[in-house]
């Protein structure tokens, strides 16, 4: 998505590098910026350092998810003695880690379909109507993004109370939707704002519905900034942490935050390090996957709200 | 910016045929049920609450059972003689004021110098990773490595002869500091990986004329990137705002769960889940809303001089 919006912005001053651009990369800067003063290869040197300093704290997860549980302090910094996959099994049985994976993965993956459904739906007129009224409904959901989460946390507990739904993965999900709208349908009105008119306006004096017009023709084009929203989301929504702690009490329907929280507290007791760094590597994992299939969409998406 | 006002501007020229154009009238058709259900979840799901804790903020209700009892403004009032609402108000802006001034000096930093780096696209994606971690588990395996008796900095300071440097990180002298630092750690990614997104729509040719005159990278950086790298930090600037207002899981899980995160440790948004939800004694769901309200009027202030401050002719480039 962010890849045309990026596009549409930067190609016509300075075609962005990218693998087979050939000669015209033009991102790296002439002669001067070549010569190596001190102050140059020091900036370097920090910057390298704090890349191998995060690539480091990952390695180290992985590996201590590997170690016995002794070994996670005893040796922090060397390759497993005996590279323990059970630990996975552990984590996953033992802590109730694999339920709360599955909870995981249906609640997020419900929540942000729906949200992005909902929003695209919203975002296409807000984008294309440009009236007071459509202006004021998107500033009504961009306010939103200025509401920390802490804001609704109690009355939506006495709401959801009164709902009896509180302790249900429902109620988190409506939560969810409700605080994942407002960045999604500025996300997707500022995409779709890209789009041109023509073929929609082709199919409307085809004699298209509306429906129709914004199913057939504008979706298939919005796929890029649909793909975008749908990753945010996800992104978002598996970290959160603070409503699910709040929402849920029963170990079967925690969340795999909160499971990993939980098994953290446990951990204190019983010492299974390893195990723990397993449960990490669950939360982790998955996103690191999205990444690196998906990653300039994420960035993208993530930065685009500062750059537009 | 300009490519909205472009985009925009073409489709108000498309639907100059008049308001009877086909589009047109499809187009306001549909509107209203396109653009209903977002609204309907949204404000049900999250305005809805957030205007209720207004109402909630001025009654002292201690939870489910109990019936609520007036106190107009009672719990605010009662919350700036409290102290550890007041430790709590000032951590969160210590969090603002200090990490924020950490990875914006960070985040220019990197963008000055990756931009000119080989393998940018891979340093950058290493730069950013973090971002899309949980902070639980950052906060659980900083946790692992500031251990003070087996954590692997001081168990290496030791092996390596620095042993005089070990320190109790997480103890109560130094374990705000370290919250400090590893979020400002971890929060780098997403900021400096914004600033680079602007500092990459600045024309190349600029550059050249740097060149050119022989600027200095520092000169470079001061003159060109900089100023123009301004409104995109603004923007930057109110999404910290939000950012570190909001932030919990991370100072929640850091030291330690099972036992209540110690006091010191305490932002806003750790007070309303304490005083709501997590404590032992009876929920004090009024003063939490309260707690939340004086932060959404902090987000509020805040934002708006931030905008003023920051706020400096557009350069059009």
């Amino acid at each position: 998505m962010a890849v045309q919006f990026a596009d549409q912005r930067t190609s016509e001053p300075r075609p962005r590098p990218r693998g087979g651009t050939g000669r015209l990369r033009r991102g790296t800067p002439a002669p001067l910026a070549r010569r190596r003063t001190p102050l140059r290869m020091l900036g370097m040197a920090a910057v390298w350092l704090w890349v191998l300093f995060n690539l480091a704290i990952f390695v180290w997860m992985l590996l201590s998810s590997l170690k016995s549980d002794g070994e996670v302090f005893a040796d922090p910094w060397g390759l497993p003695n005996v590279w323990r996959f059970d630990n996975y099994v552990r984590a996953w049985e033992g802590s109730d880690l694999g339920t709360a994976t599955l909870n995981s993965v249906f609640l997020v993956a419900a929540a942000s379909v729906f949200t992005v459904a909902i929003g695209a739906l919203a975002a296409y007129p807000l984008s294309r109507l440009q009236s007071r009224s459509s202006n004021v409904t998107l500033m009504y959901f961009v306010l939103g993004m200025g509401v920390p989460l802490q804001s609704i946390v109690v009355p939506a507990y006495i709401a959801m109370a009164g709902l009896n739904m509180t302790n249900t993965l429902g109620g988190l999900f409506l939560l969810y939707v409700g605080f994942s709208l407002p960045f999604t349908v500025f996300l997707l009105t500022g995409f779709f704002r890209t789009l041109p008119t023509r073929l929609e306006e082709a199919a409307a004096l085809d004699g298209c519905s509306a429906f129709r017009t914004f199913r057939s023709v504008m979706l298939p084009l919005a796929r890029p900034g649909i793909v975008t929203a749908l990753l945010l989301n996800v992104v978002s929504l598996w970290n959160e942490t603070l409503l699910a702690l709040i929402f849920i009490i029963d170990d079967g329907r925690q969340t795999l935050a909160l499971a990993i929280l939980g098994f953290y507290g446990t951990m204190l007791y019983n010492s299974a390090w390893g195990a723990l760094f397993a449960g990490v590597c669950i939360v982790v994992l998955p996103m690191l996957l999205l990444y690196l299939w998906l990653g300039k969409n994420i960035m993208d998406g993530m930065t685009l709200g500062a750059t537009k | 910016m300009t490519d909205l006002k472009h985009s925009s501007a073409s489709s108000a020229t498309s639907g100059a045929g008049g308001a009877t154009s086909p589009l047109d009238a499809q187009r306001r058709r549909l509107r209203l049920p396109f653009i209903l259900p977002a609204v309907i979840f949204y404000t049900v799901f999250f305005v809805a609450p957030s205007l209720a804790s207004f109402v909630i903020s001025l009654y002292r209700w201690r939870g489910a059972g109990d019936e609520p009892e007036w106190l107009g403004l009672g719990n605010f009032l009662r919350l700036f003689n409290d102290d550890i609402f007041r430790g709590a108000f000032v951590n969160t802006l210590i969090v603002l004021l200090v990490v924020g001034a950490i990875i914006f000096a960070l985040g220019f930093f990197f963008t000055a110098f990756v931009a000119e780096m080989r393998g940018k696209h891979l340093l950058r994606a290493l730069i950013f990773f973090p971002s899309l971690v949980n902070p639980v588990v950052l906060a659980i395996a900083w946790g692992f490595i500031l251990d003070p008796t087996r954590g692997a900095l001081n168990t290496t300071l030791e092996a390596i002869g620095l042993g005089n440097l070990k320190q109790v990180w997480l103890g109560p002298q130094l374990i705000f500091p370290m919250i400090l630092l590893t979020m400002a750690w971890m929060t780098v990614g997403l900021f400096t990986v914004i600033l680079m997104a602007g500092a990459d729509r600045i024309p190349v040719s600029l550059y050249e004329d740097c060149d050119l005159a022989g600027a200095s990278i520092g000169q470079r950086f001061r003159m060109v990137t900089l100023p123009l790298l301004w409104e995109v930090a603004a923007v930057a600037a109110v999404l910290w705002v939000i950012t570190a207002v909001k932030a919990f899981e991370f100072i929640y899980a850091f030291a330690g769960v099972g036992t209540a995160p110690p006091r010191s440790t305490w932002t806003a948004s750790v007070y309303v889940y304490m005083q709501g939800f997590g404590s032992q004694g009876l929920p004090e769901l009024g003063r939490a809303s309260a707690m939340s309200v004086v932060m959404l009027i902090v987000v509020g202030v805040l934002v708006v001089v931030l905008r003023r401050l920051m706020s400096r002719q557009k350069v059009e480039f």
